[in-house]
Parts: structure tokens; C-alpha cells; sequence
């Protein structure tokens, strides 16, 4: 591969680590918004212009923003004591993921698209060939925003 | 003369002139290509500074214009030298940061706030061929710098340990939030009559007629949603200072204060340049009559000429209420944003546009 790739890459898993071992949680919030940004910018390293900049855009801007809001009206939460039963725990679950996503990846091939940051084949395929996808997508965007808005109306 | 009209020829005579130059010299191409993107930063830069000082005073005497003052006087002919006086005062004062202060993220807000805001200078179309770089997705990449610049804000707010700055930080997270969505909606409009997000094919499918005769109520979601974003009164909420000192930049001195307001005059000025070149023909003139200025100045004339309505909104509206903040763009920009939609759609499957 090439240079930009290795840079993002490592930047990418760096700020990862940062995110998950950060004492002050509005750090970790922002070595998160970090990752999100070198993972938009491996996006746009691989040709997919749109989909990186919409990472950026609903992540960084929609998803960060909205973490450090909650933050910042609920305060800086104590981390809970651990102990070495979870902590098991953890890396048998992680290690399963990461074992069960090399599995998912095995069938793919990764080859540099050519220019694919036409908004219209995305809407093309969107709307034909991935259509009952999609619209299972904005059915359970639906569902979640009427799930809040019960939680929220308890009275 | 001429060649101020016809920009692409320019540019190529001044790219050709370049190249001359290396070959006589024996210089690679890739440091030519070096050289120029400096230039092009360093223009950029320049444009940005000067821009800010332009409009800070313009800010001032608009609003002395409109309240029957004078404004500032002093400094120059009619105080033109002002801000170039309180510029050079900024760079003099004592950076102090608060000991409450989270350090890092204290010095790293400014930076955050302000990068994104020249960035997003990399996409804007002054003229035919004065371009940095013509995007694809020019309009989308825009969107996306402006949502990084928020987290300045929202990190000014949070870093400096006072609960003024606390509260005008968490009010920016939440308006960011609610406006970027009627923004957005706002122009999903002309995408669907033009089928590309390149200003510069935006700019030209305008040669005959303006967007704003097919989209009126996008243009005004956009202006007052735009208004919104940049954090512009009456939705100043962030650094309302009836309520907040300043708001979010209330512990910033020096230099670090000067950032955050460069970096919000260079945003007023990207949001005009937006709202010129999706809604008024960008450096097209008038349709119908003949090009009688420059492109160039077509595009700065509609772009202060917006800069100028987003100023007598401040001294015409009072400041938006923090509990009617979300109602206003959830409520009313929201479904009047997809109502544009829909019309639109209607339009565009009758073939009336």
C-alpha cells in the first residue's frame, strides 16, 4: 500500500488506544473524534470520497458533539473498580470479535476503487438493488425515535 | 484588462510563465507544484486576516450606521485604521489561561475552531478557473469541516473550568446540532435540480437563471439556518453576553482570542460565499444583461451583500430565547425544510423546471 494508509492507520489505532485508556472523559471523547477523523480520511485514501466525508460529518459532528453535550450536563463519571473476573471477561469477548471479524473479512478482496464518489450510483444502488435494506435502516431509525421519545414521556 | 474577465486565460498564462521559468532553471516540476500550493495557502491566509479586519470595522460602522451613531473615528480617515490598531493591541496582550483549565485541550480549541474555517476556503469558486481544488463533493466537504469547528467551540467551552463558558459550550453543542439538519435540508433542493455537489457546476448550470427564483424558501432556510451555525445574533446563544460574559471564549486572551474570532469571521464569510453560490449565481452576473464587471467582483459584491443581511439581522431581531432555540428547528426549519423537498420533487416529476 502506500504512505497515507500507514499514517492513518497508525493514527487511527493510537487514538483508538488513547480513547479507551484516558482517565478525563472529554480526552477520550476527544482521541474518539480523532479516530472517526483518520478513519474518514482512510475513506478518502481509498478513493470513497462520499463515504468519508459523510463518517466526518455524522460522526465528528453529529456523534462527538452529542457525547461531549451529555457530558458536559451530566459531569465527569468515577470509573467503576474492576476486578480480574471482568477484566477476563473483556479480552475473551474482544478477542472473539476480532476473531470473528477476520472470519466476516475472509471473502472479501481489497482493491482500490476507481473514483467512486458519484452520488448518483449511491443513490442508484440505494434505491434499486439495496431498496429492502434501507428501508429496514429508516424503519429502525423510526422505531429508536419513538423508543426515546416513550422513555423520555414516562408521566 | 481583458484577462480580469477571461480568469481561466490568466491563470494559464501565469502557470505557463511558471513552468518557463523552472524549465530555464532546471527546477522539478513537484517543487513548481510546492510553490504553488504555499502561494495559494499564503493567499488564502492573507485573504482571511485582511477579510476579518475588513469586516470587524464594517460590523462597527454598520451597526453605528443603523443606530444613528458615528462608530469608531479616531484611528485614520473615518477610523478606517481601527481594527489594524486593535489587531496589533491583541498581538501584544498576555496569553493567560486559568489554572482551573484543562491545559492541553485549552490551547488545542483555538486551533480546532480555526483550521477547518480556512480549510474550507480550499473549495470556494471565486471566479471562472480560481479554484484551489475542484471538488467533486465540494458542498458536502464544506458541510463536514463546519461540523469539526463546532467541537472547538463545544472544547473552548468544556477546557476552561468556568461555568459561563461551560453553559455557552454545551448551548453551541446543542444548536450545531438542531441547525446543521434544516442547513442541510435547505439545499437538498438544487441538488435535486442540478445532480452535483461541485460548486463550480453549480455555479455554472446558473448561466440563465439563479436558483433562488426556483428555491425561495430554500434560500431563506439557508440564511437563517446559516445564521444559526455560524453563531450569528439572534442565534449568538454560545457567547450571549447578557447572560454568559462572553460565552465560550470568555478565558481566551491574546492571540488565542483573535483565533477564535478569525476563525468566526472566516465562517460568516464561507456561509455568504455559500449562500451566493448555491443560491445567486456565484460569479455569474445578472441573467440577461451583459457581464458589466469582472466575475470576481460579481462574487465579492453578492457575498458582502449577504455578509451586510446577516449584519442587519443583529440589530433588527432580538436574541432568540434558549427554550425556543430547539423548538424554532425542530418544529418549524425541519418540516419546512422537507416541505422544500417535496415541492421540489413535484416540480421536477411535472417538468415544470
Amino acid at each position: 500500500m502506500d504512505v497515507g494508509f500507514y499514517v492513518l492507520g497508525f493514527l487511527a489505532i493510537a487514538s483508538a488506544m488513547l480513547a479507551i485508556s484516558l482517565k478525563s472523559l472529554v480526552r477520550a471523547v476527544m482521541a474518539l473524534a480523532l479516530f472517526f477523523l483518520s478513519i474518514g480520511g482512510l475513506y478518502i485514501n481509498m478513493s470513497c470520497e462520499f463515504l468519508g466525508f459523510v463518517q466526518i460529518l455524522i460522526y465528528v459532528g453529529g456523534v462527538i458533539v452529542l457525547f461531549l453535550f451529555v457530558i458536559m450536563t451530566s459531569g465527569n463519571i468515577e470509573p467503576g473498580k474492576s476486578n480480574w473476573i471482568l477484566r477476563l471477561f473483556g479480552l475473551l469477548s474482544s478477542l472473539l470479535l476480532f476473531l470473528a471479524l477476520v472470519w466476516a473479512s475472509k471473502p472479501f478482496t481489497f482493491t482500490r476503487l476507481k473514483r467512486f464518489s458519484g452520488i448518483k450510483e449511491i443513490g442508484n444502488l440505494l434505491m434499486t438493488q439495496y431498496l429492502i435494506q434501507f428501508e429496514v435502516v429508516s424503519l429502525l431509525l423510526l422505531v429508536v425515535l419513538i423508543g426515546s421519545i416513550m422513555l423520555l414521556k414516562k408521566e | 484588462m481583458n484577462l480580469l474577465y477571461d480568469t481561466e486565460r490568466l491563470i494559464s498564462v501565469i502557470y505557463n510563465w511558471m513552468q518557463g521559468l523552472c524549465k530555464t532553471y532546471g527546477i522539478p516540476d513537484i517543487a513548481l507544484l510546492f510553490v504553488i500550493m504555499v502561494m495559494v495557502g499564503v493567499l488564502v491566509a492573507g485573504f482571511v486576516s485582511v477579510n476579518t479586519l475588513f469586516l470587524v470595522l464594517a460590523e462597527r460602522k454598520v451597526s453605528a450606521w443603523m443606530q444613528d451613531r458615528l462608530g469608531p473615528m479616531r484611528v485614520g480617515p473615518q477610523g478606517i485604521f481601527q481594527t489594524v490598531a486593535d489587531a496589533v493591541k491583541l498581538l501584544q496582550k498576555e496569553d493567560i489561561v486559568p489554572d482551573e483549565a484543562d491545559k492541553i485541550l485549552h490551547f488545542l480549541a483555538p486551533l480546532i475552531m480555526f483550521i477547518p474555517a480556512i480549510m474550507a476556503y480550499a473549495v470556494i469558486s471565486w471566479s471562472p478557473g480560481i479554484c484551489a481544488v475542484s471538488l467533486d463533493l465540494g458542498l458536502l466537504y464544506i458541510l463536514a469541516l463546519s461540523a469539526i469547528g463546532t467541537i472547538g467551540i463545544v472544547i473552548a467551552g468544556f477546557s476552561s473550568g468556568n461555568k459561563w463558558t461551560l453553559l455557552g459550550g454545551a448551548r453551541s453543542s446543542a444548536q450545531m446540532i438542531s441547525y446543521e439538519v434544516p442547513l442541510i435540508l435547505s439545499f437538498i433542493g438544487i441538488i435535486m435540480l442540478n445532480g452535483s455537489l461541485n460548486l463550480n457546476s453549480l455555479i455554472l448550470a446558473q448561466k440563465n437563471m439563479w436558483f433562488i427564483v426556483y428555491q425561495p424558501l430554500g434560500f431563506l432556510l439557508f440564511l437563517v439556518a446559516g445564521c444559526a451555525e455560524i453563531n450569528r445574533p439572534p442565534f449568538d446563544l454560545p457567547e450571549a453576553e447578557s447572560e454568559l460574559v462572553a460565552g465560550f471564549h470568555t478565558e481566551y486572551s491574546g492571540m488565542k482570542f483573535a483565533l477564535f474570532f478569525l476563525g468566526e469571521y472566516a465562517n460568516m464569510f464561507i456561509c455568504a460565499a455559500l449562500a451566493v453560490t448555491l443560491f445567486l449565481g456565484g460569479w455569474n452576473g445578472i441573467p440577461g444583461l451583459p457581464l458589466l464587471l469582472p466575475p470576481i467582483v460579481w462574487f465579492l459584491l453578492k457575498s458582502y451583500f449577504i455578509i451586510f443581511i446577516i449584519m442587519w439581522f443583529r440589530w433588527t431581531y432580538p436574541r432568540v430565547r434558549v427554550d425556543q432555540l430547539m423548538g424554532f428547528s425542530w418544529k418549524l426549519l425541519t418540516p419546512l425544510g422537507f416541505l422544500n423537498i417535496a415541492i421540489t420533487g413535484v416540480m421536477i416529476s411535472l417538468g415544470w423546471i
